[in-house]
């Protein structure tokens, strides 16, 4: 099982434990991931504001370097997913773009994009190349008891008629690949709300204050933490927390994981193998619940 | 394009506007709208931000308001109104059309100006500070692919988004 691995602009500049606990996950399991070279931003919903032209060009620049490689394409980001999700959408049904895009990208790498890039979340891997039954079969200290709060993230659930995913009003993948953990997906009011992320550059206290929201919802829950999939909304959750509870006026104390840090922990690996010391909140009172099996 | 003025003048109508939107590429029809509300009922930021009522601007052809107005970029792009719409209008990208037309007029928050220059730069919405290199080489991760700065610069060019982002609005 052989991807092209593209981590995209935050993972690198602020979330490292994601790409390390990824890689150890994916060795374990026997995903081989070979980086993708010479790619930069896929353009975000944050370019997609501003120019929605610019933004296509730039995912399928990177659709067409990953298809160069004769590789399905993995990423980490929902952000990415959506961004590439949506360019191999229109690429595909919009003749007149397709044009265009691959003018520029004839003159900018003399590369050409019909489409047909399998662009792949890593959860989707684990949940559809890997699958829950192997995934069962390989857990050694299961997290039995332990109370999540699952957040998908907007931007790899909406809309569904072109990402693709999952229902989007009520998804399972990451729920199963959560409970495949021995850990319980807890019902919360806002988890499929957003994270409030995508305008934190146009109103930074609005933003965190959604954020904050989100946390007392997950808390008022019940949940000892929150499990996401996406860079962006774990930077919001987890790094940018202190700042939330100073625009809230609340303390959440509420460790945020990424999902291969979760089943990292439950395939056996230490705190440290998966990056957990990088979490701004602790979830040193998550291990304690884990069995020593 | 034409501009009916209506008199006496209170405010400027682009009748057009609806088929300008539904015309650019993401489409969005605010046409089919039948003004339920489902699409702001889901909103995270429905106080400051009602969809339903952007669609309706839309259709009246309030295009001044629309771009001048500064709710648009608070959208959060969670697309749970395009998600539920049952018309399938697709307030999100109407509102990301709407964003793209101000832009053209030099309309664009102070962040994400930023954000674009730094895109400009490096290739990147962020840049990656040299800690996070130091970082990544303790844990033993490999150094970051390069990034083809000149060639995501050119594509920047050649859509004029490096243009666009030099435009101030008078």
């Amino acid at each position: 099982m052989k991807y092209a691995y593209y981590l995209g602009c935050w993972i690198p500049a602020r979330v490292n434990q994601y790409d390390l606990s990824t890689r150890v996950v994916a060795k374990k399991l026997g995903i081989e991931l070979v980086d993708l070279e010479g790619a930069g931003c896929c353009g975000t919903v944050l370019v997609r504001s501003v120019n929605f032209k610019t933004n296509l060009v730039m995912s399928a620049r990177i659709l067409a370097l990953a298809k160069n490689m004769g590789l399905d394409l993995l990423v980490l980001c929902n952000g990415c997913y959506e961004s590439l999700m949506e360019a191999e959408n229109l690429v595909k049904t919009n003749e007149n773009l397709r044009e265009q895009v691959n003018t520029i990208l004839k003159s900018t790498d003399n590369l050409v994009y019909e489409g047909d890039e399998k662009i792949k979340h890593l959860i989707q891997v684990l949940y559809d190349d890997i699958g829950l039954e192997r995934l069962r079969d390989e857990i050694k200290r299961p997290l039995d008891g332990l109370r999540v709060a699952v957040h998908y993230g907007c931007h790899i659930l909406r809309p569904s008629s072109r990402l693709k995913f999952d229902n989007a009003e009520n998804p399972k993948i990451l729920d199963e690949l959560v409970e495949i953990t021995g850990a319980k997906s807890i019902y919360w009011p806002l988890k499929l709300w957003c994270c409030g992320s995508p305008m934190l550059a146009v109103d930074r206290n609005l933003s965190l204050s959604i954020a904050g929201m989100k946390l007392k919802s997950a808390k008022e829950a019940g949940a000892d933490c929150i499990v996401t999939i996406c860079p962006s909304c774990q930077i919001q959750f987890d790094t940018l927390q202190p700042e939330i509870s100073k625009v809230t006026g609340e303390q959440y104390n509420m460790p945020v994981l990424l999902y291969p840090q979760l089943l990292g922990l439950a395939l056996g690996f230490t705190p440290e193998e998966v990056g957990l010391h990088l979490n701004k909140i602790s979830a040193e009172s998550l291990l304690k619940l884990q069995s020593k099996a | 394009m034409s501009k009916t003025v209506i008199s006496p003048r209170l405010v400027e109508i682009d009748s057009n506007l609806k088929f300008e939107i539904a015309n650019m590429e993401l489409g969005g029809k605010a046409f089919w709208c039948i003004q339920c509300g489902m699409c702001t009922s889901g909103c995270p930021v429905a106080e400051f931000l009602k969809p339903h009522r952007i669609v309706k601007m839309v259709m009246l052809g309030l295009k001044d308001q629309l771009i001048g107005c500064k709710e648009i970029w608070l959208c959060t792009t969670c697309f749970t109104c395009s998600e539920r719409c049952p018309q399938e209008v697709d307030p999100a990208n109407i509102i990301f059309s709407l964003k793209n037309m101000a832009a053209e007029q030099g309309v664009i928050p102070k962040g994400l100006r930023d954000i674009g220059k730094n895109l400009a730069k490096t290739g990147r919405v962020i840049k990656i500070g040299t800690v996070r290199e130091r970082e990544r080489m303790k844990l033993g991760l490999p150094k970051i692919p390069q990034v083809h700065v000149e060639k995501n610069r050119k594509i920047l060019e050649e859509t004029s988004f490096i243009k666009t982002l030099e435009r101030v609005k008078r």
